[in-house]
């Protein structure tokens, strides 16, 4: 008997390890389970525009309302995509939100208050994004902080900051060459600033799905040891998407002053939870399991469709919140349970 | 049995003819072991020779196939049901230990009692404070209890999780303790005080089981040893009766099978007689546990690294591969020389530096992505041309190499995790070959695989050596005497035997090892 084996313990699930095993079929089911998954968010979203023009012909199925639907998302579009590029690489941004709420207060105060010109307000509000992004960056990679917890610190003071720069009031009258630009121009009756989402939403589809350096940031968020050792930087690529997500929140707030014109101290931190939202249902949807910018448009597009619909049948605001709360909360869990190792109740409580 | 003169203790263990088989391997053909009070009892045997098995069958862990046990004279009918053990006064330290490090020696003690916690609404912190103190004083160790279990030498760890485990039981004498190689990372002046600390609880009429890979220590401190070989209970000697010599033949056994793998040995061969003129030469490499170890390895040889657990040679292998910081040291390959200190994975790769690590998935593959995204992970940037990864082409080259590398079944699109072990590694061997490696480094790769996958993987690290180096790891000493040139073996750090092929076979390299 030379080769009696002992499974290492630690290492496996003793006995699995020791044996020969036939090809397993749970992995040819998965593929299959998962070609089914990948449709289901947006074959819903069809049902649900189908559901609300038939109920809402007059509001719902109407070419400004859907125009309007698509321009009004742009941002939290913008956030979604940025979210995902740490999420990709394992870290949380939660200071993305206020990063946006820093851009664009920025632009206002300098624009307006001290009537700089608006490229050079939208640089140094850039800049101040990006600086965000490097401090992230040196705290949770080079000082080893959780980026959970680092960036709600950094989310909390920098909501601090915009209340200070802004002395805690609304800022309006931002040059109208930047809502042109992003709101009132637009092609085929939808405001450019959809465009823009699209554009950032494509470009960060090309670098995660078809640059090598983009798939390395996924062998960093899914295996730092194993990025590690084979010779990935995990340093530089946590930093870098630290900075991407900080630079996307700076566009995301850009896009806000434009729309609205202004900026407004207190209305940011309400786009995290949405981001997030949109970002984890996302994962559920075109590569189950995976942060995609696809995923992440269809699920923008699906959450506010839901919203704009129910509202129009007479629902209060609040339905927003619900909405959020409850897509993040599923999507999440589908992803848990898609990934096929769910215990059962009993043994958790055991 | 055999068990030496008379016998000094009551029997408090009387395991017999246990069996188990996983799949088609039988890792436990016929366990036989006697456990009387009052003694230390090591247990011994090479990897794979079930030790490990028989002791989790005892714990209840595995069901057994067969067998029979009894306990203080009493038959227990089998299996051992889960956390039947300890009713049973059986009390387990496994080599992990079990201890949360950043909690406190108090909390890690309360750490099982407060799971089943069904006392009081709150914790009563004085008496758990008391129980604690009173529980390691049975191994005669004073610690203090408010140090977190991580800042503790390792032996006062291991004596935490002992007194733990042994708290746990019920009864006050007639108690054994197991623990499975908890030596092997220890320091020889910690041994001691480990097996000090054991005198404690067999002096009180328990009986301690440790399993060890160091027969010098197994002689010198421990009352009886029981050694396995291939899954079954060779022989029960008291150590006063049974020198080093005789010890070890009893381990290694007269004629250990070899696998026999004919081509191979007619590659071997081959090799021989075209010894390159250039060799790989280490110098000066020093890291931790490594201590300014120096070797050769020829253009086209296997040369296997050895050693008991903890010697250095899973360090110094580790360090080549940049994987590790060395704090000196260089290596030399066809004229080209770098520094060991402060070489990175990729500093590595780039000179042609190909490491298969230990472990395959913490290390060596990322279980939840397909096949398709590990194999080429190293070379991706080759299939990126005009601006674009080309996936069809890294799927079809994917499925390629899996089934050249006999990958069952060779899905580019199929997770690792739905891979048995055997056909991870293969995968894993895959990624680290796809660099062309002029320098293969392997540690322990073939560690769990089945009999099928380990010839298979065997032949493909073989198959390509003529044209390269390769430096293998391994601490089972059958495989290192069928596929290896030359065996290296380390102690404390250093080299301290080199077997070449004449003179290698499995015995030679475990007397090598025990001997050092």
């Amino acid at each position: 008997m030379p080769g009696s084996l002992e499974t290492d313990p630690g290492h496996e699930t003793a006995p699995a390890a020791g044996q020969p095993s036939p090809p397993r079929r749970r992995g040819a089911r998965q593929i299959s389970a998962n070609l089914a998954g990948r449709l289901i968010l947006p074959v819903v979203w069809a049902a649900v525009i189908i559901l609300f023009s038939v109920l809402e012909p007059s509001t719902f199925l109407t070419l400004s309302n859907f125009a309007s639907m698509l321009a009004s998302q742009a941002s939290l579009l913008v956030i979604a995509l940025g979210l995902i590029i740490p999420l990709t690489a394992g870290d949380y941004d939660l200071s993305i939100a206020s990063v946006a709420g820093l851009s664009a207060m920025i632009i206002g105060v300098l624009n307006v208050n001290h009537h700089w010109p608006i490229i050079a307000a939208i640089a140094v509000a850039m800049l101040a994004c990006l600086a965000v992004g490097v401090l992230n960056a040196v705290i949770v990679v080079g000082l080893g902080v959780e980026s959970i917890v680092a960036t709600l610190g950094m989310g909390t003071l920098l909501g601090g900051v915009v209340l200070f720069i802004s002395n805690s009031t609304a800022i309006s009258g931002i040059s109208t060459s930047l809502s042109n630009a992003v709101v009132s121009h637009s092609f085929l009756g939808i405001p450019l600033e959809f465009y823009y989402g699209l554009v950032l939403c494509a470009l960060l589809g090309y670098y995660l799905a078809l640059v090598p350096s983009g798939r390395r940031l996924l062998y960093v968020g899914r295996s730092r040891e194993v990025a590690r050792l084979s010779g990935i930087s995990v340093g530089k690529y946590r930093t870098g998407a630290l900075i991407a997500s900080a630079l996307f929140g700076g566009i995301a707030g850009l896009l806000i002053a434009g729309t609205t014109g202004s900026a407004d101290p207190s209305s940011f931190t309400s786009l995290l939870l949405p981001g997030f939202a949109a970002a984890f249902l996302g994962a559920t949807t075109i590569v189950p399991g995976r942060f995609t910018p696809a995923g992440v448009l269809v699920a923008v597009y699906f959450l506010v469709t839901g919203i704009t619909g129910l509202e129009l049948l007479g629902a209060q605001t609040y339905v927003q919140d619900v909405f959020y709360g409850a897509a993040l909360i599923i999507s999440v869990a589908l992803a848990e349970l898609s990934s096929g190792h769910r215990p059962s109740l009993r043994s958790l409580w055991r | 049995m055999q068990a030496g003169q008379q016998p000094p203790g009551e029997v408090l263990l009387d395991a017999g003819e246990f069996a188990k088989s996983f799949g088609t391997t039988r890792a436990l053909v016929r366990g036989d072991l006697l456990i009387r009070a009052g003694e230390i009892h090591a247990l011994v045997g090479h990897n794979g020779s079930g030790k490990s098995t028989f002791i989790r069958t005892l714990a209840g862990y595995h069901d057994p196939d067969g067998g029979r046990l009894a306990v203080r004279g009493q038959e227990v009918p089998l299996p051992i049901r889960p956390g039947g053990a300890a009713s049973l006064g059986l009390a387990f330290v496994h080599q992990d230990l079990g201890l949360i490090d950043s909690l406190s020696v108090l909390e890690n003690m309360s750490l099982t009692r407060l799971a089943t916690w069904r006392g009081a609404p709150f914790i009563r912190w004085r008496q758990e404070r008391l129980a604690a103190r009173r529980d390691l004083r049975q191994l005669g160790a004073d610690l203090p209890l408010d140090t977190p279990a991580g800042s503790l030498r390792q032996v006062d760890r291991a004596l935490v999780a002992a007194a733990r485990a042994f708290a746990a039981l019920g009864g006050d004498a007639g108690r054994v303790l197991f623990c499975d190689e908890l030596t092997g990372y220890l320091a020889r002046k910690e041994v001691e005080d480990l097996y000090q600390a054991m005198r404690q609880l067999t002096a009180r009429g328990d009986a301690v089981v440790l399993v060890s890979h160091d027969l010098t220590e197994v002689l010198d401190m421990a009352d009886v040893v029981t050694v396995l070989r291939n899954g079954a209970t060779i022989a029960t000697r008291r150590t006063s009766d049974i020198s080093l010599d005789d010890l070890s033949s009893l381990l290694v056994g007269d004629s250990a099978a070899v696998p026999q793998l004919t081509q191979e040995q007619v590659d071997q061969a081959r090799r021989d007689s075209a010894v390159a003129d250039q060799p790989l030469q280490v110098s000066g490499l020093t890291a931790d546990r490594v201590d300014g170890v120096q070797f050769e390895v020829r253009a086209g040889e296997i040369v296997g690294l050895t050693g008991l657990v903890g010697s250095g040679h899973e360090e110094a292998v580790e360090t080549l591969a940049g994987a590790l910081p060395a704090t000196a040291g260089s290596i030399c390959i066809g004229g080209e020389t770098w520094d060991l200190a402060g070489l990175t994975p990729r500093g590595a790769h780039s000179r042609g530096v190909g490491w298969v690590p230990p472990s395959r998935l913490a290390q060596g593959l990322i279980a939840s992505l397909p096949a398709q995204e590990n194999l080429p992970m190293l070379v991706l940037s080759r299939f990126f041309r005009r601006g674009v990864i080309r996936w069809p082409q890294v799927r079809n080259h994917t499925r390629e190499m899996a089934v050249a590398l006999t990958v069952s079944p060779p899905d580019p699109r199929l997770p690792v995790q739905a891979l048995s072990g055997g056909n991870q590694q293969k995968e894993l061997l895959g990624k680290v070959l796809e660099l062309s490696p002029r320098l293969l480094l392997l540690s322990e790769p073939t560690r769990g695989v089945d009999i099928a996958a380990r010839a298979t993987l065997w032949r493909l690290i073989e198959a390509g050596a003529a044209r390269r180096y390769t430096i293998w790891t391994s601490t089972d000493f059958d495989e290192l005497a069928s596929v290896c040139d030359r065996v290296i073996v380390f102690s404390k750090g250093r080299v301290s035997t080199q077997l070449s092929r004449e003179s290698l076979s499995v015995e030679a390299i475990a007397r090598a090892c025990l001997a050092a």
